[in-house]
This record gives C-alpha cells, structure tokens and sequence, in this order.
C-alpha cells in the first residue's frame, strides 16, 4: 500500500509539470485548455468506476457473494464523485469557450443523465443496508444505469453537437507533447482510483467486521 | 487563466474533502473496532478468573 501511495502521489506531481509546464499553451484557447487534461482524467476514472458497478453488480446477482456488492457500492461512489468533477471542470471549461456554462448539448445531456442514474443507485444502495433484496435491486439498478455510459461516447460522435470530438474517427488529436501530459495524467488518475477505491472498500470490510462481532456477541 | 485558477481550485477543494472524510471515516471505525475487542478481551478474561477462582474453592 506504502508503495501505491508513494507511485500515486509522484504521478500527480509529475501530472501537474506536465499540464503546467510541459505541455504547449493551444492557440485558440490558451491556458483555458489546460483544463481539459484533468477532465479527461476525470472522464477516464468515472469511465472505469461504472465499468466495476456494471461489472461487480453481475458478479453479485450471479454468486451473491458481498465482496462484489461493497465493490460495486465502493466504486458508485468514486463514479460519482469523478462523474461530478467532470461536470464542474467541463463546465468551467465551457464558459469562455462557448460562452456558456452549460447546454443541453446531446453529449451534455446524456452525461447528466448518467450522474443522476448513478445518484439514484447510491441512494437504493445506501438505503437497502445489510437486506440482500434491496442490494439486488440496487445491482439491477446498476446494470441498467450502466447502458447509459456507451450512450455518451456515441452521443458526441452520433449527433455531432457542440461538445468536441478529440479522439477516434473525426477527432482532431493533439500534438504530441499534450498527449504525453494526458497520459501521465490518466495514469496518475488511475492510481489515485486505487488507492480511494481500497481505502473505501476497507470501510465497507471494517463496517461488516463491526457489525459481525455485535451480531455474534449479541452487543 | 482566471477559470483554469478556478477549475483546478474547485477540482482540489472537493478531492480534499472526499479523501479527507474517508481517512477519516477508516479511522473512527478501526477505534470502534478496537474498542469492541478490547472490551470483548476483559469480558473474557473476567470469566476464565471467575471459572478459576470457583474452581479452585
């Protein structure tokens, strides 16, 4: 864990040269584009949380086992979290750009969406506690929550609204300097994931501990 | 420059907060844990004194 910690906290520093210092200032945008690397960061971390929900809520209602109902559960809520950074930096973001802090663009649209479906499983979740009902429920609500997810990428390439495609078919990329400060940034995001995700799940383990020794000793 | 001072504020602020709170969280429920076994140790402890001391009378 030590080790984790220490990769975690020199990919961030070596995250925050590379956006600050390292990559060129884009021409059109200036500094203001500079935002876009810790949005795809985001972006890229919500993107693996639902990724876990989708796929720990089957493994769920398939073997019943609770370790993947407290990893689904755990990583809903680090989904959460990134999905709300997304929106607040990508709305900063759009201000100067497109002089708006928000539009019901169809990428936008469904992004919200997807935060909302995302909220209302957490508060299933929370709300189900210990009964294996409710929990099932809560991992179908996953399931479902998650077909939104692929909706967003196809949404900004689909319907071509305001929102811009960088990568893939159409996309315009980036010089070579920014796709290196995104990549250290994804990977530094994608450590700072693991080491939240473990530290939430050992709650969820030290929650169940607690409750089990009660149970047994009928405190 | 005053959005991304902005942006990169927020992003911060709200990190913080979150790893701050679950740090924090971990913390308060290792002590409660602690104090369950400690408090589960003396029970146990007491009885196997009280089971020897009616022993040996």
């Amino acid at each position: 864990m030590r080790i984790l910690l220490g990769l975690t906290f020199f990919s961030m520093i070596a995250s925050i040269y590379s956006v600050f210092i390292y990559a060129p200032t884009e021409q059109i945008m200036g500094h203001v584009q500079r935002i876009f690397y810790f949005h795809m960061g985001t972006v890229w971390v919500a993107t693996i949380a639902f990724i876990m929900v989708f796929i720990s809520s089957i493994q769920y209602l398939r073997k019943e086992s609770r370790r993947w109902d407290k990893l689904a559960y755990s990583s809903a809520e680090l989904g959460v979290l990134f999905i709300t950074l997304t929106i607040i930096t990508g709305s900063i973001w759009a201000k100067p750009v497109w002089g708006t802090w928000w539009t019901w663009d169809p990428q936008l649209t469904t992004t919200f969406i997807l935060w909302i479906l995302y909220i209302v499983y957490m508060i299933l979740r929370s709300a189900a506690g210990d009964d294996a009902k409710k929990a099932k429920f809560a991992a179908v609500f996953g399931i479902i929550a998650f077909l939104d997810l692929p909706l967003v990428y196809i949404s900004a390439r689909m319907m071509r609204g305001i929102s811009p495609v960088v990568f893939g078919p159409g996309g315009g990329g980036i010089a070579p300097e920014m796709m290196i400060a995104l990549l250290v940034t994804l990977l530094a995001f994608t450590l700072l994931f693991i080491v939240l995700l473990k530290q939430r799940i050992d709650i969820e383990d030290l929650k169940d501990r607690i409750s089990s020794i009660r149970l047994e000793e009928g405190i | 420059m005053v959005y991304l001072f902005w942006a990169q504020l927020i992003f911060w602020v709200i990190l913080c907060i979150y790893t701050y709170d679950l740090i924090r969280k971990n913390q308060s429920l290792n002590k409660r844990l602690e104090v369950i076994q400690s408090s589960l140790n003396t029970q146990t402890a007491e009885q196997v004194s009280l089971e020897n001391r009616e022993a040996k009378q």
